[in-house]
């Protein structure tokens, strides 16, 4: 395993930073993580790297897949959003079980792998710890599988306080990873009137 | 089971969001009249749901136009009324 | 060799077999044992499983092994797998963690079923069946049975049963209330004084062990009073006979909270008997719609306990009924272990990810208004179009509209045989309490039963695609929705078509409206044409006096779709959304917001409707005053909160806050999902937890409370009733506050096209002020329509 890199960045500039996607296309593991899981980020990434002709795979571990934001997108980036869309891949999984399932059954390729939110249905309660520690073990193990052949980028966030012990599972997959970039959210919002 | 994509309802409440700047600067008899279409728009969420369309804004501004020609349909109607033409 | 006859009454594990308990006509029990041996599966490369073979062995464990060939449902095909039979059926779960604690990384099936359900399976028996059982020497040969868990008609064993309470009003002891144990048997009620803990240890051991009650029923018994007298019982060192098997411990389950779909659930922890029922009705899962008929009922149909079908949802009783199926056909039951989503691209995720139609009413008050419902909607779809996980997403068969995922149709699916005769037995009971007169004895029975069927299937759908559902696929769930916005537009085009105008679609029913349609009869037809081309059934649920639907609080421009209230032709009324349906409004709102509605209910029209209102608004003035004058009983006032978090984590003063500091002030532990009861007061405390008023024994003391944020919440419930005329906050101030009105006495409407809110004087021409059109489209006539001048 390869040293660990991390990072501090306030705002990763995605789609009209070639230089920045086209370094997310090295086959590698990448793991993006904060206090919330980086999902817009990811799914702009995701949408450019479609936009420019791959063919993408998501796997969604916390149902957050905005297929709206991504098609919005894919209309600022391509007159034909819709193809856009249907070169992006969706496997949704609502436990660790049938996340590990996704990604062991996965077969490698060159296109993009991204995981969204990777380690909340690791993060359940009613998944004793020792079991999810296991499952993401293989899971990390079959991730550089599909790294060796392409890129895979993985979205995670922290536990929440209610679960304090679960931090182990963040940790090791931080271990596990090629490159980690720590996101922290922008500390000022701007904030919108509102409308009525 | 829980839904992925954000509902219509939210779609259409980030559009909204999108045109604060536009409404913003709107003079105040104005920004009366944009409210007026955006409230229109929300009499068909449930249509604009099933559409599945992929950019909700399209749908939205569609769903504007209709609310604002049954407007026009309905002045017409009582003008005729007032005149005595049918 | 003995013979038997008795109703099936408890079943659970002993050290060698399964203990099982009948009570025969005379309402004696017996207890008896039969062997059983219940087996898990396992899958793996054959050297792994050799291994686990020599582990067990080498454990010396009860177990039977062979290898045997079972049905994988996805699969779909048979395949090898490895079968442990456990010799002693309480040691299943200990064997099985053991082999799955070695080798996390084999497949595992049928592992974690419960074993009394198991154990009726495999007898062909279930729960309250009147069986005939041959016996010798304590142990079971043969047991029968002739009954039938679709039979809707059935004999019930004489229970005796014993209550057990805390005295004065009802309260959760757990927040610190305290008095007299009531003790009731036979229709006496026994007080044992709570400051004699040795007589009241005593007294009920007596009790127990003279009356020996078949069920005990309590209130607070599961986390409390229970573990109060065990605790007792070892203080004393005076036995305590609870169980009815000497020989088994209490089974006790803690409580705990967890995450679901956003929320935070909380499980309260259980005391479950063994030749005893334990029922807690303050722990019970909607007791109150279909009380112990229902609970029996659905034990019967699901084969659980019926200690577990009181405390667990509805929803496990679904999935205990298709796990039944699965274990009939011989499929394997997957732990853990469930297929994720296949890949589907951005386009068809968008087109997917929806749920039921749901429109936006057209606001305002509208009269002669049909309700249209497909009755048990999704559980009809998946039977109908045979919606199992195992059957979407087949190479070839019926295309689901809108997706064209194809569902095979060669196979009858694990849920719609699941699922089909429990629809059918529901219709029985749905037309058998329309057929009985209402004094009818068995009326209330059949209806409770009727109640327990829907509730079954209302949960059975989202236990299709439900993360911990053992057989759930997300394909599935939404090809059921895909099918219910079909037929829902089906039926639409052809109500359309008929000259109706819809005023309102939501998932699995429409209101309608046609100026000649006024009665039942005229809807006879559209019915037989919306179920001749959709192949569902659909009711005529009513026909509305009038309905009102209601704008968004804050937002008069729309209506929202789930908040309504109308009265129906014989006067019944329907309310959705607002106050009075509600679980945090206090009781005395909720009463006064029903009342008005039954006054408003006099009226058959709109216009009858509007002349209700001064009567309406006087009632409401009535109630309001009782209010403000402070003479509300407390127990009327009191709001009921669910905590969202654990209570350490509040950073603002809440009430909700504020209240749970109080209760942790007096020893109260309190877990994130747990109800909070507590009146509003006047001062810096703004809440007093329910369950602390108290000035002596079992009296709610007479504390203040906080009149004008009741005040407020009920001017607030007042306005939902009166938007339905558009009558706004302002208007409604003067009425009710003022008792008076601009237009005539309060209560009298403004006429059409006047602006409620604004003072007679400060009143302008309209043609000098902006033009706000109102939005709601050109109106039929004859409909009430507001408009603003």
């Amino acid at each position: 395993m390869s040293p660990l890199t991390v990072s501090t960045q306030d705002n990763l500039a995605f789609p009209n930073d070639s230089l920045s996607l086209d370094s997310l296309l090295q086959p590698r593991l990448a793991l993006f993580w904060g206090s919330h899981t980086p999902t817009r980020k990811l799914l702009t990434a995701l949408t450019a790297l479609s936009a420019r002709g791959a063919s993408v795979r998501v796997f969604d571990g916390g149902n957050r897949f905005d297929g709206y934001f991504v098609a919005r997108l894919s209309r600022r980036l391509s007159p034909h959003p819709e193809d856009v869309l249907n070169r992006i891949r969706i496997s949704r999984a609502f436990t660790c079980f049938q996340l590990a399932e996704l990604i062991e059954n996965s077969p490698p390729g060159s296109d993009p792998v991204f995981v969204l939110d990777l380690l909340s249905t690791f993060y359940d309660e009613s998944v004793p710890l020792a079991d999810s520690e296991r499952l993401l073990d293989s899971t990390i193990a079959h991730l550089r599988r599909l790294a060796a052949a392409g890129p895979v980028i993985v979205g995670a966030r922290e536990p929440r306080t209610l679960v304090k012990d679960r931090w182990t599972l963040l940790e090791r997959l931080q271990a596990g990873a090629d490159s980690a970039w720590l996101l922290r959210a922008p500390v000022e919002t701007v904030l919108q009137p509102r409308l009525f | 089971m829980g839904r992925t994509l954000p509902s219509i309802t939210q779609a259409f409440l980030e559009e909204q969001q999108s045109l604060a700047r536009f409404r913003r600067a709107l003079r105040r008899e104005d920004q009366i009249a944009l409210d007026d279409l955006l409230a229109g728009s929300h009499h068909h969420l449930a249509a604009a749901a099933y559409a599945s369309h992929l950019l909700p804004f399209e749908i939205m501004l569609l769903a504007m136009l209709v609310e604002e020609h049954k407007e026009v349909l309905d002045l017409r109607r009582r003008l005729d009324e007032l005149t005595g033409e049918l | 060799m003995a013979t038997l006859h008795g109703w099936l009454f408890d079943a659970y594990p002993s050290a060698n077999a399964m203990t099982v308990w009948l009570i025969d006509m005379d309402g004696r029990a017996h207890a008896l044992e039969d062997s059983f041996a219940p087996a898990f599966y396992v899958r793996g490369p054959n050297s792994v499983l050799h291994d686990v073979c020599q582990l067990l062995h080498s454990r010396r464990a009860p177990v039977r092994l062979r290898r045997a060939e079972r049905f994988d449902l996805f699969l779909d095909r048979s395949i090898e797998v490895l079968e442990i039979s456990i010799l002693k059926p309480g040691m299943l779960d200990h064997v099985f963690r053991q082999v799955s604690g070695a080798y996390p990384d084999l497949d595992y099936y049928d592992a974690d079923i419960n074993i009394p359900q198991r154990y009726i399976l495999a007898r062909d028996i279930f729960p309250l069946a009147y069986v005939a059982v041959e016996h010798e020497d304590g142990r079971i040969r043969s047991i029968e049975t002739r009954d039938s868990p679709w039979a809707v008609d059935y004999s019930l064993p004489p229970l005796r049963v014993m209550t057990l309470q805390l005295a004065g009003e009802l309260r959760n002891p757990d927040r610190g209330y305290r008095a007299d144990l009531l003790v009731g048997i036979e229709d006496k009620q026994l007080r044992f004084p709570r400051r004699k803990s040795r007589e009241l240890i005593h007294g009920v051991r007596y009790l127990l062990e003279r009356c020996d009650p078949d069920v005990i029923v309590s209130a607070y018994g599961d986390n409390f009073l229970l573990p109060r007298l065990i605790e007792l019982s070892r203080h004393y060192g005076v036995p305590l006979p609870l169980n009815r098997d000497p020989h088994k411990g209490i089974l006790h389950k803690r409580a705990h909270s967890y995450f679901s779909y956003g929320r935070v659930i909380f499980r309260n922890e259980q005391h479950l008997l063994r030749g005893r029922w334990h029922l807690d009705r303050q722990n019970a899962f909607l007791a109150n719609d279909y009380g112990i008929d229902g609970t029996l009922e659905i034990a019967r149909l699901t084969g659980l306990p019926v200690q577990t079908v009181n405390r667990v949802s509805t929803g496990t009783g679904i999935s205990a009924m298709q796990i039944a199926t699965a274990l009939r056909r011989g499929v394997l039951v997957p732990w853990k272990k469930s297929r994720p989503e296949d890949l589907k691209t951005g386009v068809d995720l968008i087109t997917a990810d929806k749920g039921g139609l749901v429109y936006q009413p057209i606001k305002g008050l509208h009269e002669h208004v049909a309700e249209l419902d497909f009755s048990a909607m999704y559980p009809s779809i998946m039977v109908q179009f045979n919606i199992s996980p195992e059957t979407v997403g087949a190479p070839e068969g019926e295309p689901v509209p809108e997706l064209g995922t194809r569902i095979r149709t060669d196979r009858e699916g694990l849920i719609p045989e699941t699922l089909a005769p429990l629809l059918e037995k529901r219709l029985r009971y749905k037309e058998l309490v329309k057929s009985l007169p209402a004094d009818d004895p068995s009326r209330e029975a059949y209806a409770r039963r009727y109640s327990a069927h829907k509730w079954l299937l209302v949960t059975c759908f989202g236990y299709l695609g439900y993360k911990n559902a053992r057989f759930g696929r997300i394909e599935a769930h939404e090809a059921v929705t895909a099918y219910g916005r079909e037929v829902l537009l089906q039926a639409k085009e052809l109500v359309e078509a008929n000259g109706f105008r819809v005023l309102h679609i939501y998932v699995d029913g429409m209101w309608i409206s046609k100026p000649a349609a006024l009665e039942r009869p005229d809807y006879e037809s559209l019915l037989e044409d919306i179920q001749g081309r959709t192949g569902l059934h659909i009711n005529l649920e009513g026909v509305y006096r009038w309905i009102a639907f209601l704008p968004a609080r804050g937002e008069p421009r729309w209506a929202v779709a789930n908040r309504y209230f109308g009265a129906y032709e014989d006067k019944s009324v329907k309310v959705r959304g607002i106050e009075a349906r509600r679980r945090d409004t206090p009781a005395f709102i909720k009463q006064t917001q029903l009342d008005m509605i039954d006054i408003l209910a006099e009226g058959e029209d709109i216009r009858g409707f509007r002349s209700q209102v001064p009567e309406a608004a006087a009632y409401a003035i009535e109630r309001l005053n009782l209010l403000r004058t402070g003479k509300v009983p407390l127990k009327k006032l009191v709001i009921t909160n669910r905590l969202s978090r654990d209570p350490s984590e509040f950073t603002t003063r809440t009430v909700n806050a504020l209240v749970s500091r109080q209760l942790a002030n007096r020893g109260v532990q309190l877990s994130p999902g747990e109800s909070l009861r507590y009146i509003l007061v006047p001062g810096p405390e703004k809440g007093r937890p329910w369950e602390l008023l108290d000035d002596k024994e079992g009296t709610v003391a007479a504390v203040p409370y906080d009149r004008a944020a009741y005040t407020e919440l009920f001017l607030r419930a007042m306005e939902s009733i009166f938007a339905a005329v558009g009558v706004d906050r302002a208007t409604l101030d003067l009425w009710l506050l003022g008792n008076c009105g601009y237009w005539g006495p309060p209560g009298t409407l403004p006429p059409p096209g006047m602006e409620g809110r604004l003072p007679l004087l400060a009143r302008e021409s309209p043609r000098s002020r902006l033009r706000l059109f109102s939005r709601s489209g050109p109106a039929p006539a004859g409909a009430h329509q507001r408009q603003a001048a």
